[in-house]
């Protein structure tokens, strides 16, 4: 009879555990357009308060300068106020009330949207006395709200226009009498159809993953159908920017069911993530020029050369789009070429755009920035910029001549325009070195500039060569060289599918900034802040990039969708 | 020395007012603060022209950032930096006239980047100009004939003793130090063969000797082998010559239209003080004319001293990109004068355009688009002082607000005024 006792104890227990574990999304009512959910948001406040990143930012001068705005004190004094109510600071609030809140947006009466907001707590004892708190101040403003009894609990409405349930471990805010009855059915486990089994949430979890910190998910047929949003896209974009940097992805979002966006956050850093799901297979039939294939790498990696500040790489098939151009964009936009064509005709004489130069370009392009020496020079400039090298595969590699006449003309046009404009700057020679057997066409000043104020034009020696099947345009010749080191190696086979990537590698950054900290320190004092004001802010800066490692944006294609990743490594 | 007398003659310092005190303040730099105001009242005319006509000691903060600005400025080659430099060093240096005076010989000697490109020519142009502010007009009219600036723009090494390029010598004579009507066209025909293989090279002035015609010359009736040098020093012996720097100096520093007196009294305290400037601006600055009826509300403030003055009088500190952007759009973008002639200056300043752009500036200013702009506060009178100096009559029934009251006085046509 006794252990009969103890396995009913234990599977009662069991069952309150299993439903209190749940995430709020087996609450929330289903039907919602948008939902988001919050979990652990207290732990990762709590870090951030602790971390020396804040502590820094709170020394700052500009964190001094905010705290004497009149609306600072506003907010402190309101801070205080609030804070003395929940017998708590703020922190320790966020952390012991609103470790896990959801939200639901719904298609009210009318088109309005109407919401639900549930929190759960994490500190029953903390809350009950929050409870206590605020209770005078309800009835205090009496007049505005209405108890109303509710079995054992009580409604708080507020003029009709929303309705609170404050319980034991749970608080329950909605814009309805309806949504509020299905949310708290909700957190009773009473509610038979829940968010947790929205299709178009279920898909966006199995997609990006169900453990986050925050997520979003829009449902996106449902949200177009209830604001009349039209879904489908133009047959032909009126942007051509626009089209090489989107194209691709608003053809896979225009069919998606969802848009989610995911955050998720730990002492190493944060990844935030937005996604979209769609038939990419079907997609890429018109498209391949922009989707990468997603069962291979899209983009290259960055070549590790030394002193690599960031950069940017994609996976695009000019040839394609070119080819493409009047099939994917408007007729106004088809002018733009006709000039485009023009102008790069008097480059490259004699070449067809469409038939000799597109073609000659593989589908990678990768502009990377990192740090040089100023060797070539006797002296160096007052600001030091990195060198920059624009990178792309080559179809075929006779291709690269064909872009050496184009650098060899450029230089050409440079050194006459210089002289002609007066400029402030030596006039150079073409000349080639080689450099582990790759010839490397490049300049020399007619006279070394010398001094440790050169102008900033002194940064870019424009440099040119073919290097392992890439052709590469670069402002700086130890860059060059250092990318003929680099683009030797292979390429890691396993490395992620990308099919566009931006890097900035903050540690060189804050050596950029180090070293140009005058010219720096003179662009805030133009603006009309002190020398120790503008010292501050840079001081900042610097103290920030000594926090982060690494900063990414970056999409990649996936068989069933496409996804855009922002992430950032802490140091 | 003879001391000057009649218009010349001393202001009474018994009669030193407040406002007497704004229109000095205004006159002599870029605006007058509220504080300034009162030092100069306290301080008196003489112990005021004391402090401004000897070199000050510059302040911590000024000896911090004005470095910085200009190795930027030399760092960038972008004329926009060497632009906020000079700004700067107009709106906090505790050298305000020198600045002033700096700007004059800068429009005198009108000389732009549009055509120099160097940033250190510029700079180094700019630097002989704050040398000789207050110093020798005769040295600077002699240094700008070897200023590497000056030669590139005004084409110097086409000057050639078989092909002598008469670019300079005519500006040495109608600009610089004559004035139309004053010479011949055979006079700057010698005066060019005289300069010829004054060039620039590597950055530097060289004498390029193989260059320069050794035969004799003929200039204002005297006959010799003579060089730059003597051309310059025979423009300054020309009795024109005081008279074209005193019309120079009553048009920036008294009133746009000088008569025959006026100029005829200062020309003859320039040849006095043999062209020295400082006796001749203490002299000018504190005189009966200076301080005269005509000579109070009597110029049209340039864009940069529209500015500056609005933002020093408001206690503004200024965003100083955003200063150049707006004076470069009311007319005067520094270091780009428009012709060799330099800003015509005066009521060309007005034009049905540009006083919309003056009336904007009011507002932008007001709104804190150039700089925090501290809460109005004190009474009407106040900001009267500051940026009128004057009363206007029915001007405290017009609006409600001191923000209003501000920015309706910063509208007026009396604003526009100095």
């Amino acid at each position: 009879m006794k252990a009969r006792w103890m396995i009913f104890l234990c599977a009662a227990l069991f069952t309150i555990a299993a439903q209190a574990a749940k995430p709020l999304s087996h609450a929330m009512p289903a039907g919602a357009l948008a939902y988001a959910e919050v979990n652990g948001l207290g732990k990762r406040l709590i870090e951030l308060r602790d971390s020396d990143l804040l502590k820094a930012a709170m020394v700052s001068p500009q964190f001094k300068e905010l705290q004497g705005l009149e609306q600072w004190t506003q907010f402190m004094a309101l801070r205080g106020v609030i804070e003395g109510y929940l017998a708590m600071d703020a922190w320790t609030a966020a952390d012991k009330l609103f470790n896990e809140i959801a939200v639901g947006v719904y298609s009210g009466a009318g088109g309005e949207p109407s919401a639900v907001v549930m929190f759960r707590v994490s500190d029953t004892v903390a809350w009950a006395k929050v409870r206590k708190q605020v209770d005078p101040l309800i009835t205090l403003v009496d007049e505005a709200v209405k108890r109303e009894p509710a079995g054992d609990r009580e409604i708080l409405n507020f003029s009709d226009q929303l309705f609170v349930i404050l319980d034991k471990d749970w608080a329950l805010l909605a814009s309805t009498r309806t949504l509020l009855a299905k949310g708290l059915a909700g957190l009773q486990g009473k509610l038979s159809k829940s968010m947790a089994g929205d299709e178009a949430l279920q898909q966006m979890r199995a997609d990006m993953g169900g453990d986050h910190l925050a997520e979003v998910c829009l449902n996106v047929p449902a949200a177009a159908k209830a604001y009349g949003l039209p879904l489908e896209l133009p047959e032909k974009m009126d942007n051509a920017a626009n089209s090489l940097l989107f194209h691709g992805i608003l053809e896979v979002a225009a069919g998606s069911p969802y848009l989610g966006l995911t955050l998720g956050a730990d002492k190493t850093g944060f990844k935030l993530t937005s996604g979209v799901s769609g038939d990419v297979a079907k997609v890429r039939e018109k498209h391949e020029w922009f989707l990468s294939d997603p069962t291979k790498p899209g983009t290259r990696d960055f070549p590790t050369v030394p002193g690599l500040m960031g950069g940017f790489t994609m996976h695009r098939n000019l040839a394609e789009w070119y080819k493409k151009r009047e099939e994917l964009l408007t007729e106004d936009q088809q002018a733009g070429f006709d000039e485009f064509e023009a102008a790069l005709g008097n480059l490259l004489p004699g070449q067809n755009v469409e038939d000799d130069v597109m073609p000659a370009f593989g589908s990678t392009f990768t502009l990377i920035a990192a740090r040089q020496t100023f060797d070539h020079l006797q002296g160096e400039p007052g600001i030091k910029l990195p060198g920059f090298a624009l990178m792309f595969d080559l179809e075929k590699p006779q291709n690269g001549r064909l872009f050496q006449l184009l650098f060899q003309t450029i230089v050409t046009i440079t050194n006459i325009v210089g002289v002609e404009e007066g400029l402030d700057r030596q006039p150079s020679v073409m000349t080639a070195v080689v450099y582990k057997g790759v010839p490397i066409n490049t300049i020399e000043y007619l006279k070394p500039p010398q001094g440790k104020q050169l102008n900033i034009g002194y940064n870019f020696v424009p440099c040119a060569a073919t290097i392992n099947g890439r052709f590469v345009f670069c402002t700086s010749l130890q860059l060059c060289k250092s990318l003929v080191d680099a683009l030797a190696k292979p390429q890691d086979a396993k490395r992620e599918n990308r099919n566009l990537n931006f890097e900035l590698h903050l540690s060189e950054l804050k050596d950029l900034v180090t070293v140009n900290q005058k010219a720096l320190l003179a662009s805030r004092i133009q603006q009309g802040k002190t020398a120790t004001g503008a010292k501050g802010e840079i001081q900042l800066v610097e103290q920030l990039l000594d926090f982060v490692k690494l900063m990414r944006l970056s999409t990649s294609v996936k068989e069933k969708g496409f996804q855009l990743q922002l992430e950032g490594q802490w140091k | 020395m003879a001391q000057p007398t009649g218009i010349l003659a001393p202001h009474h310092a018994a009669q030193w007012s407040r406002r007497d005190a704004t229109h000095f303040l205004w006159r002599t730099q870029f605006g007058a603060s509220a504080a300034e105001i009162t030092r100069v009242h306290r301080d008196g005319i003489a112990r005021t022209l004391e402090r401004l006509l000897t070199p000050q000691t510059e302040d911590d903060e000024f000896q911090t950032v004005e470095p910085i600005l200009r190795d930027t400025a030399l760092d960038t080659g972008s004329v926009a930096s060497l632009q906020t430099w000079w700004l700067h060093r107009m709106f906090y240096s505790a050298n305000p006239l020198t600045e002033r005076m700096a700007l004059l010989w800068h429009n005198h000697f009108a000389t732009s980047f549009a055509k120099v490109r160097s940033v250190p020519h510029m700079l180094a142009q700019n630097n002989a100009f704050r040398t000789e502010a207050l110093g020798s007009f005769r040295r600077l009219l002699h240094g700008m004939s070897k200023d590497v600036a000056m030669l590139i723009w005004l084409d110097g090494n086409a000057n050639r003793k078989r092909h002598a390029n008469e670019n300079f010598a005519r500006e040495v004579m109608e600009l610089f130090s004559l004035g139309e009507g004053n010479y011949t066209e055979d006079d700057i025909k010698q005066a060019a063969r005289s300069f010829t293989g004054w060039h620039v090279r590597d950055d530097e002035y060289w004498f390029n000797a193989r260059q320069h015609d050794n035969t004799d010359k003929t200039l204002f009736g005297k006959t010799a082998n003579l060089d730059g040098h003597d051309v310059i020093d025979l423009c300054l012996a020309h009795r024109a010559c005081p008279r074209f720097i005193a019309l120079k100096l009553l048009r920036e520093f008294v009133l746009e239209s000088p008569t025959e007196a006026h100029l005829s009294a200062v020309a003859a305290r320039i040849r006095e003080h043999d062209y020295a400037l400082a006796p001749v601006m203490r002299e000018l600055l504190s005189s009966k004319l200076f301080f005269s009826g005509a000579a109070r509300h009597a110029r049209i403030k340039g864009p940069v001293e529209l500015i500056l003055g609005a933002c020093r009088a408001l206690s503004v500190r200024p965003n100083l990109q955003a200063v150049n952007q707006l004076s470069g759009q009311l007319g005067q973008a520094l270091f780009e004068p428009p012709t060799v002639k330099g800003w015509e200056g005066g009521r060309l300043w007005i034009t049905s355009a540009s006083l919309l752009q003056r009336n904007n500036f009011a507002h932008r200013l007001l709104q804190g688009g150039l700089g925090k702009l501290p809460k109005p506060e004190g009474k009407p009178e106040h900001y009267r002082e500051l940026l009128l100096a004057q009363a206007v009559p029915g001007l405290d029934a017009k609006a409600v607000s001191t923000r209003q009251q501000v920015h309706l006085m910063m509208t007026l046509p009396e604003f526009q005024l100095t």
